[in-house]
């Protein structure tokens, strides 16, 4: 086991570990959600004739008050709209119909006026032929037959259509809402576990292992400190005991004897001796998931409850003040970027983390409390302010503590934890969202925040400063570094034609289109949770085959156009598709696409612009990148806005897509061009 | 505010105790037999106030007026009942026209059934008057009845039977001008105004057919005075000639008109009665009262006249409205 490749073994095998009581946990869930969606299966199927009763009695009233007054039932006024008016808000009442006693068809809700007049009498048929008690089976409806009497004489029929699969579909719903808490479930458990196997096992090894080469090479300065009681630090705690044992010998020692064993080893004071600690980068694995899980909560409702509150104003349109939180988010995220980086510098990761998750928890709760727009805006800056600094400071902290070899890996910790958070964010809070309402979300959202503040002080240790490594000391060049960047036409049209594209169908098409969308066409938040996690799942499964086959194959180019086209192709089916599965398609498309063109796209600019690499370093190259990726994230939802102001979801969607497809083609032209001989001589792949 | 009125008058009943001399209230009466003058009795003397009425009744004739005045003047009362805006005019005078030497100003008048005391010019606005006078507006507003119409059925054409000659009248046809040319309603209008511009009620009969010449979807028939005393008759005539009638008043509900937006005069009367005793026992004045109208009127159908025409009132009024199946 060599030092550099031991972080991964033992990472496979705490995957290892996690799985066994995951799929323990989540066998246990199953068997529990299993018992009760067949308890709810048989309460919920009888009650519907009840309640068709119940609706077709009040709805009898009118027309016995009618009768009783003289007024002759084919003389009644308005009585369609009366029968809409009963039908309204019963999801599973079809239509309400009234015929006279004769079997004439006098009155309809608007869904049975729309049929045609065949479909009456074969509902007539339907009870001719049924010894069912008043309930006819007709494809797809159930028509409960209701008589209306008056003076003992019956003066015509009620028929109330009800929609046999309603009782399945409420059925698949609340079994898919069972199925993706069993996912988040599963997925929250690895994380938990993982983070516990980090701290309780990987942590205490790593720093046994540390003392002991620092013994093994005369330097016995250092102790490590012990906060927990098990198997692992233990034996860390009695290699700690032998170090101290050792310095107090050596204090013990006469002066000479001390001086000849200072020449061969090191030894600390016994009574301070200097703490061992490694920074982790798995630390704020944990309260860092915990703290994006709670973000992400509002991600699939966002659009719907900012049009909650938007009051009709003289300036700016609803679509427009919808779109404006999200931009402002981005905004207030950029500014309050380098205040984690100086906290960082001056006091620690740990401080840094409490800073930033104290506004954030505190704007959440508050969002969900607002009552006008203008609160909304001042809260929802504060949270990013506060998101901003927690990001940056997670970001940072993996970054300047890592080894150099592990900096990909690390990186994943962040990565990792921030896609996790996403998926499981998405779905619970669009079906915390359905069940107890917007305000108690965010509640629920900061009190996440809340506990990833609690996890922050029992599980980072407090290292204080971690100071940006040597090799980044070149900073006060970036700004010069960044405009002679700009000034490259290339590289910018390289960015405006491939990154940005990414970032303007995520944030205009995703976080701010699709939502509203979908609840316009009256999907629930807990399905636009579902659909809007479908996004998030198939970045997650994607991302590391196309890493690997584009690594692998060099397909990188092709890989980013094939990307932007089906990102294209994913918004333009959705603009028209219409049931839940296309739409899941769509959205799987877009995420598919997505994964595609943005993982092959860094890895392609070192060979695309090896001049401006070795002119400004990759670094700078690379923030260059991401700046204008959130002047994308900035400028998607005001887009969007703007299109959907002027020309309705579909056309508006039609043309992200559109543009999405164009904006690819041009970035296959550039390609093209880029590879003829002039520019560079073999178009290899890297 | 009727829930007001009755918790003051609970208030003011608990605290009965009985005044030294009776209060003299002197009721000036356009015609006998509106509720309202019972309901304004009723509910002084409900308050537990000891009070003597005196009832002058001018017969619907304004020359009649003066004479109580002068009655008035010999003996001031502590307050003036006046039932209808002809007697609240010839008592008080409209505005700009007032005379101390003709009008009642140093005695606080109280009116019951005045339709729009701004549009007949005794007040100008109906938070206070600023003039010793207040009282109770018994007519829902026009865009209130226009709206409660057009519930009933969608309207093409209106028809308006008013009287001219009475300046409120002219105030509530041009109001009702207004709101049908608004909402895109073309409004038919007849009055019985004979060569010698007084209403004529021979004419009445001529009047109606005149209307139903024009076949309008439905009939207004404002708070007219003069019509009163002949509601039956104009009922009659138009259940005769096929036209449905939307009234204003009870009144003419009672006489057989189809449907209207009404409220019960007895308790119009006991709004008046509810200001009285502010004025009267707390010792408010009148000119700081607010005019008011009742908050809740009722959508009535007669059945009856439903029949007759053969035009029901479709299902949302069934909900609500109250059938009168005499």
């Amino acid at each position: 086991m060599s030092a550099t490749n031991d972080g991964s073994l033992s990472r496979g095998r705490i995957w290892k570990v996690s799985l066994l009581p995951t799929l323990l946990i989540v066998a246990t869930l199953v068997a529990a959600s299993l018992q009760a969606s067949r308890l709810f299966e048989e309460s919920l199927r009888p009650d519907l004739r009840a309640k068709a009763e119940t609706l077709a009695q009040t709805a009898a009233l009118q027309f016995h008050r009618a009768a009783d007054l003289g007024i002759p039932v084919n003389r009644l006024g308005a009585a369609d709209a009366y029968l809409d008016d009963a039908a309204l808000g019963h999801e599973e009442i079809r239509y309400i119909g009234f015929a006279s006693p004769d079997g004439h068809l006098l009155y309809a809700s608007r869904h049975l006026r729309a049929k045609p007049a065949s479909f009456f009498d074969k509902v007539l048929k339907a009870h001719a032929l049924e010894e069912s008690r008043g309930l006819a089976r007709l494809d797809g409806d159930l028509d409960l037959v209701h008589p209306v009497e008056s003076r003992g004489r019956v003066i015509g029929q009620l028929h109330l259509g009800i929609d046999a699969t309603y009782v399945e579909q409420r059925l698949q719903e609340i079994h898919t809402d069972i199925l993706i808490t069993l996912f988040v479930t599963a997925l929250v458990t690895v994380e938990v576990l993982m983070a516990l196997m980090g701290l309780l096992v990987l942590r205490p090894l790593r720093l046994l292992r540390r003392l002991l080469e620092l013994g093994g090479a005369g330097d016995f300065t250092r102790q490590a400190r012990v906060r927990l009681h098990d198997e692992a630090t233990r034996a860390l705690a009695s290699a700690g005991r032998l170090v101290r044992g050792l310095n107090r010998r050596h204090a013990a020692l006469d002066a000479r004897a001390a001086r000849t064993l200072d020449a061969r080893f090191r030894f600390g004071d016994p009574k301070a001796p200097a703490a061992l600690e490694e920074p982790g980068t798995s630390d704020l694995r944990l309260p860092l998931f915990v703290f994006l899980f709670g973000s992400e909560l509002s991600r699939s409702f966002w659009p719907l409850f900012v049009k909650r509150l938007y009051q009709p104003g003289p300036y700016f349109s609803e679509s427009f003040m919808v779109a404006l939180p999200m931009s402002l988010w981005v905004t207030a995220m950029v500014v309050c970027t380098p205040l984690a980086g100086r906290l960082l510098d001056t006091r620690s990761s740990r401080v840094a983390m409490l800073v930033g998750m104290a506004p954030a928890g505190l704007g959440l709760f508050m969002t969900g409390l607002a009552s006008s727009l203008t609160e909304l805006f001042f809260w929802r800056v504060v949270t990013a302010g506060g998101y901003g600094i927690v990001t940056t400071t997670a970001l940072l902290h993996v970054a300047r503590t890592s080894k150099q070899s592990h900096g990909a890996r690390s990186m994943g910790v962040f990565v990792g934890a921030s896609t996790a958070a996403s998926v499981c964010g998405t779905a619970i809070g669009g079906i915390l969202a359905d069940r107890i309402g917007y305000a108690a979300t965010f509640g629920v959202a900061a009190a996440l925040v809340a506990l990833a503040m609690a996890l922050v002080l029992l599980l980072a240790p407090d290292l204080g400063p971690v100071r940006a490594r040597e090799e980044a000391g070149a900073r006060p060049t970036a700004a010069s570094a960044y405009l002679g960047i700009l000034k490259r036409g290339r590289v910018l049209l390289f960015i405006l034609l491939a990154a940005m594209p990414a970032r303007l169908v995520l944030t205009g098409f995703l976080f701010y289109l699709t939502p509203l969308r979908l609840h316009e066409m009256g999907f629930t938040e807990a399905a636009i949770g579902r659909l809007m996690m479908g996004y998030f799942i198939v970045t997650v499964f994607a991302t590391p085959v196309v890493s690997l086959l584009a690594d692998r194959h060099g397909w990188h180019r092709g890989m980013m156009l094939v990307g932007g086209g089906l990102s294209g192709l994913g918004v333009l089916l959705f603009a028209s598709a219409s049931g839940s599965w296309p739409l899941l398609a769509a959205v799987l498309l877009v995420g598919l696409g997505q994964a595609l063109a943005a993982t092959p796209l860094l890895a392609s600019i070192p060979p695309l612009f090896a001049e401006e690499c070795a002119g400004f370093g990759l670094d700078a190259l690379l923030s260059v990148f991401r700046m204008i990726e959130r002047v994308g994230s900035l400028v998607g939802p005001l887009l969007a806005a703007a299109l959907l102001g002027t020309s309705g979801f579909v056309r508006s969607t039609h043309v992200l897509g559109v543009g999405m497809l164009a904006l690819t083609a041009g970035l296959a032209a550039y390609l093209f061009l880029r590879s003829l001989p002039p520019t560079t001589p073999t178009p290899k792949a890297p | 505010m009727t829930a007001r009125a009755f918790l003051a008058a609970l208030l003011l009943l608990s605290a009965a105790s009985a005044s030294a001399a009776p209060y003299r209230v002197f009721m000036v009466i356009h015609r006998t037999g509106a509720e309202a003058d019972q309901g304004f009795r009723d509910y002084l003397l409900s308050a537990g106030l000891e009070v003597e009425f005196t009832v002058r009744n001018i017969e619907g004739d304004a020359t009649r007026l003066p004479a109580v005045i002068q009655e008035i003047r010999a003996r001031p009362p502590d307050l003036i009942y006046a039932q209808s805006t002809l007697v609240t005019e010839g008592l008080v005078g409209r505005l700009g026209e007032v005379d101390p030497a003709r009008h009642i100003t140093d005695v606080p008048v109280v009116f019951a059934m005045v339709s729009d005391p701004i549009a007949s010019g005794l007040v100008t606005r109906l938070e206070g008057s600023g003039r010793n006078l207040t009282g109770a507006v018994h007519v829902a507003s026009l865009p209130v009845q226009l709206k409660a119409m057009q519930s009933f059925m969608p309207l093409k054409r209106l028809g308006v039977a008013y009287n001219p000659s009475e300046p409120s009248q002219r105030n509530m046809f041009d109001k009702l001008k207004q709101l049908t040319a608004q909402a895109g309603i073309e409004l038919v209008a007849v009055h019985p105004l004979g060569k010698d511009g007084k209403p004529d009620a021979a004419r009445l009969p001529a009047m109606m057919q005149a209307l139903a010449a024009r076949r309008p979807d439905l009939v207004y028939l404002p708070p007219v005075n003069f019509f009163a005393p002949h509601s039956q008759l104009l009922m009659d005539e138009a259940i005769r000639l096929g036209l449905p009638t939307f009234c204003a008043i009870e009144v003419q509900l009672e006489a057989g008109g189809m449907m209207g937006l009404v409220a019960p005069f007895y308790n119009v009367g006991g709004l008046a009665g509810f200001k009285a005793t502010q004025i009267l026992r707390e010792h408010r004045s009148a000119a700081e009262l607010p005019v008011e109208t009742l908050s809740r009127f009722s959508f009535e159908v007669n059945m009856p006249a439903a029949h007759a025409l053969g035009l029901y009132p479709p299902m949302h009024i069934l909900r609500y409205a109250r059938l009168r199946e005499r």
